[in-house]
């Protein structure tokens, strides 16, 4: 996260946190902070920056322009990931670099549930589209793997 | 951490700021020397000393921790800074990152 703290103070963002905080029913803590305090006023970083492996998976388009994992061959996976400035791995808490399915090598591994930041939306909408994402991602990988296994 | 200093030019500046809880003595005093050692200041904020607003009740844990929310008062702990870069310990830094 880049955070231009000059407009964070003028735009008196810690006052803004101060009146949610403790008091807003959050799912996932301080994203759901960040999300209805900055609401309308973020940008996402490049993927060429920051990569979350996990966004590749599901292919969110604002995020990720549409690039989907399941269209990248191994070898453009471990382009993409060797490129960026930064990988992070998580997403809601749940994945490390040390876990397999999370590493390089382009392993498939389980789906998490978690949150997107989506501009202009509430938290709870951007929930709602990455968990179809993820849920119509497990149902592709669940047929491929019994048709062609 | 190594990572990010490990590609570190010599040429940048670089400031680190660590929001911390429960460093033990030791801890401390690795991430010292790992910065002397690539010439880098690093700052050290405790979240629960210097947040008051943490201590609101009604405040949700988050793995048994409040320090999920310590990028919510990096201008409180770092009421210096106009500008900073964010990273979660998960992250790992593959490049240098003064183009941010």
């Amino acid at each position: 996260m880049i955070v231009d703290l000059s407009r964070w103070k003028a735009n008196k963002c810690d006052e803004q946190i101060d009146n949610i905080l403790g008091k807003m029913d959050t799912v996932y803590a301080d994203n759901d902070i960040l999300c209805s305090v900055f609401k309308n006023d973020w940008t996402p970083i490049p993927i060429k920056d920051v990569l979350v492996p996990r966004y590749l998976r599901v292919g969110y388009k604002k995020l990720t322009n549409g690039l989907r994992i399941s269209s990248l061959s191994r070898e453009e996976y471990r382009q993409w990931v060797s490129k960026a400035l930064i990988i992070h791995y998580n997403l809601a808490g749940s994945t490390i670099p040390q876990r397999e399915d999370d590493n390089i090598s382009g392993k498939s591994g389980p789906l998490l549930t978690g949150m997107f930041l989506v501009k202009g939306q509430p938290c709870l909408t951007g929930r709602a589209v990455f968990t179809f994402s993820s849920f119509i991602w497990l149902q592709k990988c669940c047929l491929k793997k019994f048709v062609f296994n | 951490m190594q990572r990010l200093l490990s590609h570190k030019e010599n040429t940048i500046d670089l400031n680190l700021y660590i929001i911390y809880e429960g460093f033990s003595d030791q801890e401390f005093r690795q991430l010292k020397s790992l910065t002397e050692k690539y010439d880098c200041q690093i700052t050290f904020a405790n979240l629960n000393l210097l947040v008051p607003s943490l201590k609101n009740p009604g405040i949700q844990k988050w793995a048994g921790s409040l320090m999920t929310y310590s990028r919510l008062f990096i201008d409180v702990l770092f009421p210096q800074l106009n500008r900073a870069i964010y990273i979660d310990s998960d992250a790992y830094i593959n490049h240098e990152l003064s183009s941010l």
